[in-house]
């Protein structure tokens, strides 16, 4: 049986991590991305909004993979517990 | 100064005396034109008035209007507007459910203010589009996205915020907390030469009426906000973020409301309306305390998250959303020192 707090501690956990990703993808966007100049050309632009997707697809995928984790979790042990 | 001062003193308790003698109003008003919905987690269902988002729209429009009036600070008039025309479309929602699509497509129409305000009146700095982002020097200017900013972040703040209404006291708690990053970063700003005290001031209405509803709406509820009240509160909030440059300190306040769109969104992968859903993610034992239902294909929510195996009464739940919300605005403010303290020191 979970402890009362056990999942607010989890969902602690994912919020700390959602706010590092903010400012770690801030960083590597206004950082690394923005000022990229590698062909001086629109070229450029292009890279640029390629290598932002990127970036956001990595976040997303992230937070639905510690969703996942954490209902797949509960859903275990509320299939323990019904046993 | 001084005089800017006591104006904001006089609209915030004009504010607060709205909202409190508005809200006493509804509580006697709603039950009489059958305006009630069951509130399902007490014992015996009872009778709950709803909603009591007009109380809160005319506190934040009619002190913010005073506060235009007397100051002639555009960023209270902005406010105004943005809270009455999406106040108005959540009173539609109350009166006439608003479908998952409807919803959000009209809310758009919620950030027009603020860009034709600036649009047509820029002197008036109702916004200002350098955005400045956590440990840079330089803030980024984006005039062009700042404006497709606006119409999208307005829209998305409503709808989240009215996501998160789920409990008594829940949703009142989370904008009161989610404020204090908010506040926190309009002083420093202030204090850093980067804002105009106006931007402070009509600040402080809008908490006062937040603060005055909560005290009808904090658990057990003597009115439920509906999603009026709800929506007028998130596009306050959201306005306040963008007239206050406090963008991403704004977002990580109320990561627990946006992380419970997310994760509602992301398991049933579409926009859809609450009321629409056929599986349940919780449910209410008889003791009137709530566990997770176990169903794979109900969405996945933070009160589900919260639950999990262990039942656990409403006030329980609501208090521990707060606390996350605690949690996130302290990492908010955080990020504000790490935006407008730590780059001043390099």
């Amino acid at each position: 049986m979970q402890d009362e707090r056990d999942s607010l501690r989890t969902l602690i956990g994912i919020f700390t991590a959602a706010w590092l990703l903010v400012l770690f993808g801030t960083v590597i966007i206004f950082e690394f991305i923005v000022p990229l100049d590698l062909f001086h050309s629109f070229l450029d632009s292009v890279v640029k909004g390629v290598l932002g997707l990127i970036l956001v697809a990595v976040w997303l995928y992230l937070f639905v993979e510690m969703r996942n984790h954490m209902v797949n979790t509960q859903l275990r042990l509320e299939k323990k517990i019904s046993n | 100064m001084l005089n800017l001062a006591l104006e904001t003193l006089l609209a915030l308790i004009i504010s607060v005396a709205i909202c409190l003698v508005g809200t006493r109003f509804l509580i006697t008003y709603l039950p009489k034109k059958k305006m009630t919905v069951m509130d399902y987690h007490k014992e015996g269902k009872p009778p709950i008035p709803r909603p009591g988002g007009p109380a809160i729209i005319a506190a934040i429009v009619v002190s913010e209007l005073i506060l235009f009036a007397v100051t002639g600070s555009f960023a209270a008039l902005g406010l105004a507007l943005v809270t009455l025309l999406s106040g108005v479309i959540g009173i539609v929602d109350d009166l006439k459910t608003l479908g998952g699509i409807e919803k959000p497509a009209l809310l758009i129409l919620g950030g027009l203010p603020l860009v034709a305000l600036q649009y047509f009146f820029p002197q008036s700095m109702v916004y200002n589009h350098h955005l400045y982002l956590p440990l840079f020097t330089v803030p980024t200017n984006v005039p062009i996205i700042y404006i497709l900013l606006i119409i999208v972040a307005i829209p998305v703040v409503t709808n989240t915020i009215n996501t998160i209404d789920v409990l008594n006291g829940v949703v009142t708690g989370t904008i009161l907390i989610a404020s204090i990053p908010l506040g926190f970063t309009l002083i420093l700003r202030y204090l850093v030469g980067k804002e105009n005290p106006y931007a402070l001031a009509a600040f402080f209405p809008f908490v006062g009426a937040t603060l005055a509803f909560y005290y009808y709406h904090k658990y057990p509820s003597k009115i439920f906000p509906g999603d009026s009240g709800a929506m007028a509160l998130g596009a306050a909030y959201g306005t306040m973020a963008i007239i206050g440059g406090a963008e991403v300190v704004a977002v990580i306040a109320i990561l627990p409301a946006i992380m419970n769109s997310f994760f509602f969104l992301s398991s049933v992968k579409r926009l859809v309306e609450h009321r629409q859903i056929k599986s349940q993610p919780v449910k209410v034992l008889d003791d009137n305390t709530m566990i997770a239902t176990g169903d794979p294909s109900a969405p996945v929510t933070l009160m589900r998250l919260l639950v999990g195996t262990k039942a656990k009464s409403e006030k329980v739940i609501g208090r521990q959303i707060l606390e996350l919300t605690a949690y996130t605005s302290l990492l908010a403010c955080i990020t504000a020192i790490l935006t407008w303290v730590l780059p001043l020191a390099r």
